[in-house]
């Protein structure tokens, strides 16, 4: 089993072990959900690094209460709206401020459930055929944005063919995912 | 549309990302509003979808916070990173394991002689070691080892030098034979033992020694910071004479120390005339020779043909002594146990510059 294929209890209880990949593999999962958590409430890139490594901090420490803990996700959104507020305490203004993103924003477990279906689709991506795998790579997956006249030369296809290929794609995305309890 | 049909998977997602003109995107929302299930339910899952892709396109945090996070965890733990075996790896970890236990058993236990060992230098004229494969004698020369239980001999008119690990040496002179006993170390430091059957050996012990034994029929000189020389005569009786430094000497019933210049006698356990009484002192002490040149000229032991079995005793029974190094080479007559050159341009007379002056002192 790869220990990407880990579970988070298992990922916490191989960090209690002392398995440092364990841990690596912890931090690449959820790191993305901290960061961007923290940049949501209104955080500079700087200050969000610092929220991160805070709540990475308070993850180490608790790791061993953490094993029971029914979503690390959305304890994880938790933590790092508290330590965004804790950044801020000094601030009044910027405390109301944060209090009023955080009040309309998504609650923890909806945030950490994005994130877990993220992990799902990804999954379910990788196990698509070509020229699926190509071309929803270069949809929506690969970070440049491509028009569609550029993506069609490069697969060499169509321009016209590439609306009706990508819903076939995803209706074959769709349909992994489904077997897989989406 | 009907409420019975339904959209397109294309439609929908065009919808979904905003793709659809004003008009369609209305006609389509009220569709989903009428209650139409499959559509409705297809939405959501694409909707789902889509904005899982969006969440892999949102930030990382930067590299050196992510490494900062990863440190602390090895700084907390402080676990070595563990090795996660493929399961084909283990047999060949393990028959290499083996292997080298297999081999350090047979270097260091089974076969313990040619782990350490001596090497010969200086080698002139004809140098043998015993072959007991072959039980015969095999000529041997310069840079060749010599391990532990060996037996080495020097003929007529032919010296050698052997070397040890910890830097102590034995200067072989003529018709002279040597077992190399022990050869071990502990701690760092060296223990020696040679057994001497023929002829005299000039031995100079180093720095890391921790005992250097010369053992005779007779006795034992020890020592672990001595410059000596030990010779065993026709009639059996052995010598030692310390040239630098202190020597033990023993025998089965007595020990004593001697000191630089002095030299004492074991005497031979076959020569009635110079066993000792009872009470008397096993050992026979020779003062310190003088250093005149005539010294050398009176020593009279002159082995001939093999070592082990040809020596012609016509020696005194207390003979001078003189060091090993500084005995002539070139008189055939009157030649004595060591051939080692104390001509003009021999350094030392024994090929050794740590002897130079002792042996420069003897060849005076």
């Amino acid at each position: 089993m790869k220990i990407s294929d880990y579970t988070d209890d298992e990922l916490v209880s191989h960090c209690i072990a002392g398995q440092q990949s364990a841990w690596e593999e912890l931090i690449a999962r959820y790191e993305k959900l901290i960061y961007s958590t923290a940049l949501r409430t209104g955080l500079a890139p700087y200050e969000a690094d610092e929220v991160f490594q805070n709540v990475c901090m308070i993850l180490l420490k608790e790791l061993k209460q953490l094993r029971k803990t029914k979503s690390l996700g959305a304890w994880l959104v938790t933590t790092t709206r508290r330590e965004c507020w804790a950044l801020w305490r000094k601030d009044k203004a910027k405390l109301e401020e944060l209090d009023e993103k955080i009040a309309s924003d998504e609650l923890p477990e909806e945030i950490a459930l994005h994130f877990e279906d993220a992990k799902k689709v990804l999954s379910a991506f990788k196990q698509l055929p070509d020229p699926c795998h190509k071309l929803l790579w270069r949809l929506y997956f690969d970070e440049e944005k491509s028009s569609y006249a550029e993506i069609a030369r490069d697969l060499n296809i169509p321009p016209n063919s590439i609306g009706p290929t990508r819903s076939r794609c995803l209706e074959k995305l769709k349909t992994i995912l489904i077997s897989k309890q989406f | 549309m009907d409420k019975l049909e339904h959209y397109s998977t294309e439609q929908l997602i065009d919808y979904l990302e905003g793709r659809l003109d004003d008009s369609s995107s209305a006609e389509l929302s009220q569709h989903l509003e009428s209650g139409c299930m499959v559509c409705n339910d297809a939405t959501t899952t694409y909707r789902r979808m889509l904005s899982a892709i969006e969440t892999l396109h949102q930030k990382s945090p930067s590299y050196s916070a992510h490494k900062k996070v990863i440190q602390a965890y090895s700084d907390r733990y402080a676990s070595k990173p563990k090795i996660r075996w493929q399961p084909y790896l283990r047999p060949a970890f393990i028959s290499f394991t083996v292997l080298v236990l297999i081999t350090f058993v047979f270097l260091f236990n089974l076969n313990p002689s040619v782990v350490y060992a001596g090497y010969l230098e200086n080698v002139t004229g004809q140098v043998e070691m015993f072959n007991p494969t072959t039980g015969s004698w095999d000529s041997i020369s310069t840079g060749q080892s010599v391990p532990v239980d060996a037996t080495i001999r020097t003929l007529t008119e032919s010296k050698a030098t052997l070397k040890f690990p910890g830097g102590e040496q034995t200067i072989l002179g003529s018709n002279s034979e040597v077992d190399l006993l022990r050869l071990t170390q502990t701690n760092g430091l060296w223990e020696i033992t040679l057994e001497l059957m023929n002829g005299q050996t000039e031995n100079q012990t180093a720095q890391d020694t921790d005992s250097f034994s010369v053992r005779t029929q007779t006795g034992i000189a020890h020592s672990d910071n001595a410059h000596f020389v030990m010779k065993i005569f026709s009639d059996g009786s052995a010598e030692t004479r310390v040239l630098e430094g202190q020597v033990e000497v023993r025998t089965q019933s007595q020990s004593k120390k001697i000191h630089s210049g002095e030299t004492t006698i074991f005497p031979s356990p076959n020569s009635s005339n110079l066993l000792p009484d009872k009470n008397e002192d096993y050992f026979e002490f020779v003062p310190k020779p003088s250093t005149e040149g005539s010294e050398t000229e009176e020593m009279t032991v002159t082995p001939t043909g093999t070592p082990k079995d040809n020596f012609k005793p016509t020696r005194t029974p207390t003979p001078r002594i003189t060091p090993i190094s500084s005995i002539p080479t070139n008189s055939s007559e009157n030649s004595t146990n060591s051939d080692i050159d104390c001509s003009p341009g021999s350094s030392d007379g024994a090929g050794n510059s740590e002897n130079a002056s002792n042996s420069d002192k003897a060849c005076k």
